[in-house]
């Protein structure tokens, strides 16, 4: 396999699994924080902070992830 | 279609040097400074500085203008957060100063870059190890200074078979944090290029940020959030060396 092609398929495996794991993950963070704010309102300022604390945690290897594929796309042809 | 490079070719309008600047080299390890980098965050500081000097020159207390509501409601915003961490009130306000100056600089660098021409400062590897490196060596610094002989103790907690893990936790901190805001911010400004690359008219004639306004809307909130979860993790990661509890 040359170069080029293994780093095609690096690039789009990277960012899809990557986008596949913080979907899945940011879903359940949203699901407990849309539970918590129906059980108790009063505390929704609280819960969305958590949340998006929760999220950019989350969030954080997936995008290392596409960093990587943006380097990959440079060896690319 | 255009690629990546051209797109960016296009779009240096102020002719930053692209290339790094050789400074040297000690054997193996070469200093290099980006450029660009350096000039962008001069301007951010500026910014900052002007908005502060604008803030300030008329102050008061009854009736205040608007950019002086505004940094206090900064100052109030971070002051509380603080304050949720770190019982003591001395301990507190000796550090409120540092995570006010990585929330409002990170927020000024992150929405700097999604100017037409200019990038961030934060989009570069080297500006966010420097502020990881910072929070790494205050919560060491804090932990030694309040807690003197404990803070290695707990290396050892619960159990001595956690040493290993209590290390890998302490050194992956610096390492997320500056990972999490470089690659969300230089992700973002990498897909603004791109998007710019699929109707070439678009660079020429609007510098760009007609077709891009929704991925450009996505980023502001980005920036606001990661701006929001470097200050929040430094001061739960400091509120943790200095805490009395367990």
């Amino acid at each position: 396999m040359e170069l080029g092609a293994g780093a095609a398929i690096g690039t789009a495996l990277a960012v899809g699994l990557g986008a596949l794991g913080a979907g899945i993950g940011d879903g359940l963070v949203t699901m407990g924080a849309v539970q918590s704010v129906a059980r108790q309102p009063e505390a929704r300022g609280t819960i969305y902070t958590t949340m998006f604390i929760g999220i950019g945690l989350i969030e954080a290897l997936p995008i290392i992830g596409v960093v990587i594929a943006f380097i990959l796309l440079g060896k690319v042809g | 279609m255009m690629d990546m490079h051209e797109v960016e070719e296009k779009l240096n309008f102020w002719n930053f040097p692209t290339e790094p600047w050789h400074w040297g080299s000690i054997g193996n390890f070469h200093f290099d400074v980006n450029p660009r980098t350096l000039i962008v965050t001069w301007l951010t500081m500026l910014l900052i500085a002007l908005l502060a000097v604008l803030a300030t020159r008329k102050m008061d207390m009854k009736k205040p203008n608007g950019i002086q509501v505004t940094f206090e409601m900064i100052y109030d915003f971070i002051k509380g957060l603080v304050s949720d961490q770190i019982a003591d009130p001395v301990k507190a306000m000796g550090f409120l100063s540092i995570p006010l100056t990585y929330f409002i600089f990170i927020l000024f660098s992150n929405l700097l870059g999604l100017m037409p021409t200019l990038s961030s400062p934060t989009a570069d590897l080297n500006t966010t190890v420097a502020f990881s490196l910072c929070t790494f060596l205050l919560f060491n610094y804090y932990g030694i200074k309040f807690r003197r002989g404990k803070h290695f103790k707990h290396f050892l907690e619960p159990y001595w078979p956690f040493l290993p893990i209590n290390i890998v936790e302490d050194l992956s901190k610096p390492v997320t944090l500056s990972f999490r805001l470089y690659g969300n911010i230089y992700a973002g400004e990498v897909l603004i290029l791109v998007i710019l690359g699929l109707v070439p008219p678009m660079i020429d004639l609007f510098g760009g940020f007609v077709v891009s306004v929704v991925w450009l809307a996505y980023s502001i909130f980005v920036g606001c959030i990661q701006a929001f979860l470097f200050t929040m993790l430094s001061i739960v990661y400091v509120g943790q060396k200095v805490s009395e509890e367990h």
